[in-house]
C-alpha cells in the first residue's frame, strides 16, 4: 500500500509523505464523538414524532428541535419523552420578557415538557427551537436526567427557557416521543434530529 | 469532525473522591466535561460539582456567579476566593431517591491558551421529583496556563456509577472573512 | 464513520484589537450552526461587561428583523426583558474595567440556519470577574429570532467597542442525518 501525504493542516506541502497505512503515521484513528441517528421531518400531518429503536450504544442523546404546531396559540408546550417510564418531572429555569422565574412539576405520569415551542397564531414563519440532551439513557441503573434550552422569541413575546428533567425509571432509553399541547400536528417542515455522543473508550 | 472523546470514568464500587483527568493533549482548542454524578453528602436540594484544575487549590484563584431556578423563584448567587470551579446544586446527594443522579455540562473554551484565565460555562441541575435545581454557572480559574489537569469532585465522595467524560473540540483553520 | 460536528470558520482578533468578526460565505450544507466565542473589550466606558451582539446576513444591514428574549442574572439578581431591532444580543463580555485576562464565554446555537423560514437562535453567555458585587458580571440564556426567509450566508458579532486581542469565534456546522 501507498499512502502520501500531501498537505499540513497549514494547505499544500511541497514533496509528499509517504506510509504504509491509512494512520498516516498517526498511532489511532480518532472516531468523532458526536454522530448522527435519525431525521424526521414534518409534512403537516403528525402530532407524535417517535424515534424508535435508538442505538443503544452511545453515552448521550442529543436532540434538536425546529417546531410549530398547528395549533392556534402563540407559545405551546414541547414535550420530549423516552416512552416507557412512570412519571416524569422537572424544574425550569425562565424569562418570558418581562420577569424571570422558575417553576417544576413533579410525578407527572403523562406528560414531561421540556421547554417551549411555537404555536401557529404567531407570525408566520416563525419556529421555536430546541436542544435536548439525555445523559447516561442507556445506563440502567441510573434514572434518567435530560437537559434543554429551548427559544420561542416571537418579536414582543415569547421565552427562554433551562429545563432539567428526570424520569423514576431506570430503564434504558429505547424510544423517544415529540409532541406539543393537545397533541396537535406539527406544523410542516418542522425537523427533529437524534445525534448519539459516544464516550472514550 | 471535530468532538472526540478524550477519556471516560466510571465511579466504581465503593464511590471515589475525585475523578481526575491528567496529562490532558494539547492539541484541542476547546474541552467539554460532562457529568452524571451523586455524591455521599446529604444536602438537599443537591451538591456542588467542583473542577480543580492543574492541581491548584488556592481559594483566591477561582470565583463563580451562577443563576438558578429552584422550582420557585429564580436567583442569582456570587463567590470570589472559591477554591475550584463549580456547579453549585446540580449533583444529587445521598437524600435523593435511590438512582437520582445530577448532571452538569461544563464547557472550558480556549484551555491551552497562554493569554486567558480559565472561563468555564456550567448548565446542568438535578430534578428530584419535588425538589432541585435548573442552573447556568460560570466559574474562572484566574492563570493564564494551560490546563493539563482537571479533578472533578462534589462534597463528600462520588457514588458508583458516576461518570465523568472529557471531550475535546477542534476548530477550524479557515478564517471565512 | 458519520459524524455530526464540523469546524467551518474560526476568527482570532490581533495585536491592536477589532472591531468586529464578519464572517461570509457560510456553507449551506449543513442543519445547525453553533458558535463558540471567548472574547473581551477594551472599553472602559460600559461597566465590568458589555453586550455582545450579532447581525444576520450582514449585505442586509441594517434590517430591522432581529429581536430577543433574554433571562440575565448579575451577581446578585435576576432580570428578563426583550427587545427588537437590527440585531440580536447573544450574550456579554469582560470589559477592561474586569480582571485581566478574562474572557467571556459564549455559545450561539442556530437550527436550521438554511430554512426558508425565520431562524430562532439559543444562546448561553457568561462573563467572569474575580468580584461579588451587583454589576461586576452577567450571566445569561437568550432567545434570538431572525424574522428572515433567506438563509445564513454571513454575519457579524461585535460589541460596540473594540475587541481586545486574542479574542476568538469558532464556527461549527452540524450535519443532518
Amino acid at each position: 500500500m501507498g499512502v502520501y501525504k500531501l498537505s499540513t493542516a497549514n494547505g499544500f506541502k511541497s514533496g509528499s509523505d509517504s506510509y504504509n497505512s491509512m494512520l498516516a503515521g498517526n498511532s489511532v484513528y480518532d472516531v468523532s464523538a458526536i454522530e448522527p441517528i435519525a431525521r424526521f421531518t414534518s409534512s403537516g400531518s403528525t402530532a407524535v414524532v417517535e424515534f424508535a429503536g435508538i442505538p443503544q450504544t452511545y453515552r448521550d442523546l442529543m436532540l434538536v428541535v425546529y417546531g410549530r404546531s398547528v395549533q392556534s396559540v402563540s407559545q405551546t408546550g414541547l414535550y420530549v419523552r423516552p416512552s416507557s417510564s412512570v412519571y416524569w418531572s422537572g424544574t425550569q429555569l425562565y424569562g418570558d420578557g418581562s420577569s424571570p422565574g422558575s417553576t417544576r412539576f413533579s410525578n407527572n405520569g403523562s406528560d414531561c415538557q421540556v421547554g417551549n415551542m411555537v404555536g401557529n397564531s404567531a407570525t408566520a414563519g416563525i419556529f421555536g427551537s430546541s436542544v435536548t440532551h439525555f445523559l447516561s439513557y442507556s445506563n440502567s441503573s441510573i434514572k434518567k436526567i435530560f437537559i434543554t434550552r429551548s427559544s420561542t422569541d416571537t418579536s414582543g413575546a415569547g421565552f427562554t427557557k433551562l429545563f432539567v428533567n428526570s424520569t423514576n425509571s431506570t430503564t434504558n432509553i429505547t424510544n423517544i416521543v415529540i409532541y406539543n399541547d393537545g397533541g396537535n400536528n406539527w406544523m410542516a417542515n418542522s425537523t427533529f434530529n437524534l445525534y448519539g455522543i459516544r464516550a472514550a473508550s | 469532525m471535530s468532538m472526540f472523546a478524550i477519556a471516560s470514568q466510571t465511579v466504581g464500587v465503593g464511590g471515589a473522591a475525585n475523578v481526575i483527568f491528567s496529562n490532558i493533549p494539547q492539541n484541542y482548542t476547546h474541552l467539554q466535561i460532562r457529568v452524571v454524578g451523586r455524591g455521599t453528602t446529604s444536602f438537599s436540594p443537591g451538591l456542588s460539582a467542583y473542577f480543580q484544575i492543574n492541581g491548584d487549590g488556592t481559594a483566591a484563584n477561582y470565583a463563580v456567579h451562577g443563576l438558578f431556578g429552584d422550582g420557585a423563584s429564580s436567583y442569582a448567587s456570587s463567590a470570589i476566593n472559591a477554591g475550584t470551579m463549580s456547579i453549585q446544586q446540580a449533583l444529587a446527594d445521598s437524600s435523593a431517591a435511590a438512582n437520582v443522579f445530577g448532571t452538569a455540562i461544563f464547557d472550558l473554551l480556549e484551555y491551552t491558551s497562554a493569554s486567558k484565565n480559565k472561563v468555564a460555562k456550567i448548565i446542568g441541575g438535578c430534578d428530584r421529583n419535588g425538589s432541585g435545581r435548573a442552573i447556568i454557572q460560570s466559574a474562572v480559574y484566574f492563570s493564564t496556563a494551560p490546563v493539563t489537569q482537571i479533578i472533578v469532585g462534589t462534597d463528600g465522595n462520588l457514588v458508583e456509577g458516576s461518570r465523568i467524560d472529557l471531550y475535546g473540540i477542534t476548530a477550524s483553520q479557515t478564517v471565512g472573512a | 464513520m458519520p459524524y455530526a460536528m464540523v469546524p467551518i470558520f474560526t476568527q482570532t482578533i490581533g495585536p491592536a484589537g477589532g472591531a468586529n468578526f464578519g464572517f461570509s460565505n457560510i456553507p449551506q450544507i449543513y442543519d445547525d450552526l453553533v458558535f463558540e466565542i471567548s472574547a473581551r473589550t477594551t472599553a472602559t466606558d460600559t461597566g465590568n461587561f458589555t453586550q455582545m451582539v450579532t447581525y444576520l446576513n450582514k449585505e442586509s444591514y441594517p434590517a430591522s428583523t432581529h429581536s430577543y428574549t433574554q433571562l440575565e442574572g448579575n451577581a446578585s439578581v435576576t432580570y428578563s426583558g426583550r427587545e427588537s431591532g437590527t440585531y440580536i444580543r447573544i450574550g456579554y463580555i469582560p470589559s477592561a474595567l474586569a480582571t485581566s485576562n478574562t474572557f467571556g464565554s459564549i455559545r450561539v446555537t442556530i437550527p436550521n440556519y438554511t430554512s426558508p423560514y425565520f431562524k430562532q437562535i439559543i444562546t448561553e453567555s457568561v462573563s467572569e470577574n474575580n468580584s461579588s458585587s451587583s454589576e461586576s458580571v452577567k450571566t445569561s440564556l437568550i432567545s434570538g429570532l431572525y424574522r428572515s426567509n433567506l438563509p445564513i450566508s454571513s454575519l457579524w458579532i461585535d460589541c460596540g467597542r473594540t475587541i481586545a486581542p486574542s479574542s476568538t469565534v469558532s464556527i461549527y456546522g452540524i450535519k443532518k442525518s
